[in-house]
């Protein structure tokens, strides 16, 4: 999206939209007061930013497409909050004391939009298939972070399968809750990666795929036979409410909140900060919930001459007034406070906020003993060095927006680090990345903003150890001893302990500068009832009804 | 082969060389840039893990990147000749698939927006000039000034919240028929509407100042008539030529437009291409955008001895 005036845009929309007060926001809560028989029927229309690259979620592109979530059910089920795993479409499962082999036992009740048994062979399938994509290169970074040590599937009987790793995969289990696992026919799996992401999925969710216009909308229809809802997080058996869903593309947010003000649609997705007002005071109300996975944050250029400086990594994080950065930017109704490198929402997190408090003075310490003197103009210097951070993001980015950064800046220099903001495109910002080994210490950027999907404590390996792009292969041997002990895990136990470590390295030493936590924020109108966000943040629209 | 037809000939081989030139040009910054759509492709944001370099050297040579750089340029080259682009890297399937879903589309707003433009631009432009009120006068020539200085994504914005969402008169977004197409082409035709008016506006003085409009005063002829009928015709020229012109500006404004009121279309496409280095289909689009550019200002050329009986394409065609 080219860059525009927005500010100049919300400015005319406060005028013309009266903002009252918000209310009814809440994490993770259904929507609406609960009152009132579901009653089943109608359509409704769903504002979104942007159409999905693939509405496959296994699929490069397809992450969080909300549409390809709905139509698919997965062999376990993560309940928000406790994050305990639950059974769904797998009955019940054992695991080996290695964590290397899974056996699941299914449900033999359930079949595919098309008509076709799901079944063991099924599953097998889907693997395997998966793998096979994975090593296309065709999938999803998360789809190929978890099956990576996948060895292989064994149909033991029609209802009973048993999947194998080379490696201890003790987060496996959740990985499976997860959409991008759920479960394809075997039509769909002969399909090719193309006709997938366009919309060619057969699945045994509580929806099927309807009219789909490419970069328009996609529509989701109910299907009236299902009857597998897992229990553990739906309000009702059988067949959703509503008869059918459509995914519109408003990508302007501000467009989006007036289409929900005005009645043109009854769920709108990521509701900027300002837009909330225009949601609420037309009736409506803000779900929103955490996004698991690393928080919005800096990660180093290990190459650059400030990156690589670990006593300058710790004076930003100490530099950084997160709560500021959180009453300014944020919206405080629908987002909580930063406390670790990893969202509170993501399995075993570690509570790290004592070490993300604002500390100025500790930063203005750090900097002095590593001879960094106040210069002229308040910025540092050292041997005619300039304390000046080159920091790259890329625009229109949620995971922190221009304005966030601008604040960032301001924080800094009150201690007296300078930085400079380097706007990128997304195809520039990865370019910069796959530079950083071979430009060294002439480096295009110092600290890139960004997030990272780490649903499951497993994924921070990938994220942390120097095979990832943006570490670019550096030799940081306290960091990759601490990726490598948590992908050695092989109890829950060593599993939580290095997981937890991990965390406390990345804050301590400034692997991973937090800055705010990410919230998934969703405006439903007055009328919509029992919408909810799941422990991954996405939408469930299968007990969502409508009250007119 | 007549005159014409030879002048119409020489436009179209002027027009082939634009789109050549076009084509190479995004060819040579495309190539220049320092990584490729696949590894861009593989590490948004870099956080790729677990593709092995097989596999991506497999994707580079599926999409012909592993050649030497005139080999891909001659087969790119040779390929677009027989509007061939390849395949998208980011959205799979061909290239000029997803450019003939988009172009109608957009073609359509453009056409509507040069409808409006001209429409608004000449009234403006004749009720400035007729009108014995100095105030108005000076109000409707100052109009065009402020209207193309208003940038298009707030005049859009403004316009859905006062006729969508308050007035419910018309949709805000989608492709969904003509009633969909009203406000986004109002606000694309801000800017071409107010550069006309402008223009038209000063010839329509200056030709009201020619000694041809004494005569014409002196047969008799009301105000009106000489207005409408004579002047407007001699100043009328400039101002086809500006919306031929902007058409350029029109397919570019389409990428600003097409996101505010979220109708898919060449603008939407154009930006996703360039955010994600899509070397084929950002090839695709910047050679149909070229085409378009070169048929419609063709167009506009054939347009003038219909307008202006003084002008002919033979003296053109023989020099």
């Amino acid at each position: 999206m080219p860059s525009l005036p927005r500010r100049l845009a919300l400015a005319s929309l406060a005028i013309l939209t009266a903002a009252t007060a918000l209310t009814g926001c809440g994490e993770s809560a259904p929507t609406g007061t609960g009152g009132g028989t579901p009653r089943t029927g109608g359509a409704v229309t769903y504002a979104i930013a942007g159409y999905p690259v693939s509405i496959d979620i296994s699929l490069q592109g397809g992450r969080g497409t909300l549409a390809g979530v709905q139509i698919v059910d997965t062999l376990t089920e993560s309940v928000p909050k406790t994050n305990e795993i639950k059974p769904r479409l797998a009955k019940s499962w054992t695991v080996s004391p290695d964590a290397k082999k899974f056996t699941f036992t299914l449900r033999d009740d359930v079949t595919f939009s098309d008509g076709t048994k799901f079944d063991a062979q099924n599953v097998k399938d889907n693997l395997d298939t998966l793998v096979q994509l994975n090593a296309a290169a065709k999938t999803d970074t998360l789809v190929r972070s978890a099956l990576a040590s996948y060895k292989g599937s064994t149909v033991i009987d029609a209802n009973t399968v048993e999947v194998e790793f080379n490696s201890p995969e003790l987060g496996f289990l959740r990985n499976l809750s997860d959409p991008y696992l759920g479960l394809l026919s075997s039509a769909t799996l002969k399909a090719t990666p193309e006709e997938r992401a366009a919309g060619k999925l057969v699945g045994t969710g509580p929806f099927v795929l309807g009219t789909i216009k490419r970069n328009e909308s996609i529509e989701l229809l109910a299907r009236k036979d299902y009857n597998w809802a897992p229990e553990s997080t739906s309000a009702h058996q059988g067949r959703a409410y509503l008869d059918s869903v459509t995914f519109k593309v408003v990508p302007e947010s501000g467009v989006r909140a007036g289409l929900l003000a005005s009645q043109q649609a009854e769920l709108v997705d990521d509701v900027a900060k300002d837009d909330e007002a225009t949601v609420t005071s037309a009736g409506g109300s803000i779900a929103f919930a955490g996004t698991p996975g690393l928080v919005g944050g800096l990660r180093q250029n290990p190459y650059s001459v400030f990156g690589g400086d670990k006593a300058i990594r710790q004076a930003v994080t100490k530099s950084i007034d997160r709560a500021e950065v959180r009453t300014t930017l944020q919206s405080e109704a629908s987002s909580q406070p930063v406390t670790s490198a990893i969202g509170a929402t993501t399995p075993l997190w570690t509570d790290l906020s004592a070490d993300l408090a604002y500390d100025p003075e500790g930063a203005k310490k750090i900097l002095e003993d590593a001879g960094w003197k106040a210069g002229a103009d308040g910025i540092r210097e050292k041997d005619g060095v300039r304390l000046d951070l080159k920091l790259i993001y890329t625009l229109n980015s949620l995971v922190a927006t221009k304005s966030d950064l601008e604040l960032l800046q301001d924080q800094l220099k009150r201690v007296g680090i300078g930085v400079t903001l380097v706007p990128a495109t997304a195809a520039e910002f990865t370019e910069a990345i796959l530079a950083i080994k071979e430009r060294g210490t002439d480096a295009q950027y110092d600290f890139l903003s960004g997030s990272g999907p780490s649903k499951d404590p497993s994924f921070l390996v990938g994220l942390f150890r120097n095979s990832n792009p943006a570490l670019g292969g550096a030799e940081q041997p306290e960091l990759e001893a601490a990726a490598d002990k948590l992908a050695a895990a092989t109890t829950e136990q060593e599993r939580a302990s290095s997981a937890a470590d991990l965390q406390r390295l990345l804050v301590s030493d400034g692997y991973w500068i937090p800055i705010k936590e990410l919230s998934k924020v969703v405006g439903a109108s007055s009328g919509l009832q029992g919408f909810r966000l799941d422990a991954y943040a996405l939408p469930v629209l299968y007990d969502t009804w409508l009250d007119r | 082969m007549g005159a014409p037809a030879r002048y119409v000939a020489g436009r179209l081989a002027q027009g082939a060389v634009v789109i050549w030139a076009a084509f190479t040009v995004t060819f040579v910054i495309l190539y220049l840039l320092p990584s490729d759509p696949v590894s861009i492709m593989l590490s948004q944001g870099g956080d790729s893990t677990g593709v092995s370099e097989e596999a991506e050297s497999r994707l580079r040579a599926e999409f012909g990147l592993d050649q030497p750089v005139l080999v891909q340029y001659a087969t790119a080259l040779w390929r677009a000749l027989h509007g061939d682009f390849g395949d998208s890297i980011t959205l799979g399937g061909a290239v000029i698939g997803h450019i003939l879903q988009a172009l109608p589309q957009t073609v359509l707003l453009t056409a509507v927006t040069a409808v409006i433009a001209v429409a608004g631009g000449v009234g403006l432009a004749v009720a400035a000039s007729a009108t014995r009120s100095r105030t108005l006068r000076r109000v409707l020539t100052n109009l065009p000034s402020v209207a193309v200085s208003l940038p298009s994504f707030w005049v859009g914005m403004v316009l859905i919240q006062l006729f969508s969402f308050r007035l419910h008169l018309f949709p805000a977004l989608g492709n969904g028929g003509f009633a969909t197409l009203v406000l986004p082409a109002v606000t694309l035709a801000v800017p071409t509407g107010a550069v006309v008016a402008q223009v038209l506006y000063n010839n329509l003085s200056g030709a009201l100042r020619q000694a041809f409009v004494e005569v014409l005063r002196a047969k008799g002829l009301s105000e009106r008539r000489i207005l409408l009928g004579h002047a407007l015709r001699v100043a009328v020229l400039p101002a086809l030529t500006l919306v031929g012109m902007n058409i350029a500006a029109m397919l570019a404004g389409a990428i600003v437009i097409e996101t505010v009121f979220g109708r898919s279309g060449l603008g939407r496409l154009t930006e996703a291409a360039v955010s994600e280095q899509d070397i084929p289909l950002v090839q695709g689009v910047v050679v149909v955008s070229a085409a378009v550019f070169v048929l419609v200002n063709l167009v506009v050329d054939l347009l003038y001895p219909l307008v202006d009986p003084r002008i002919s394409h033979r003296a053109t065609a023989a020099s």
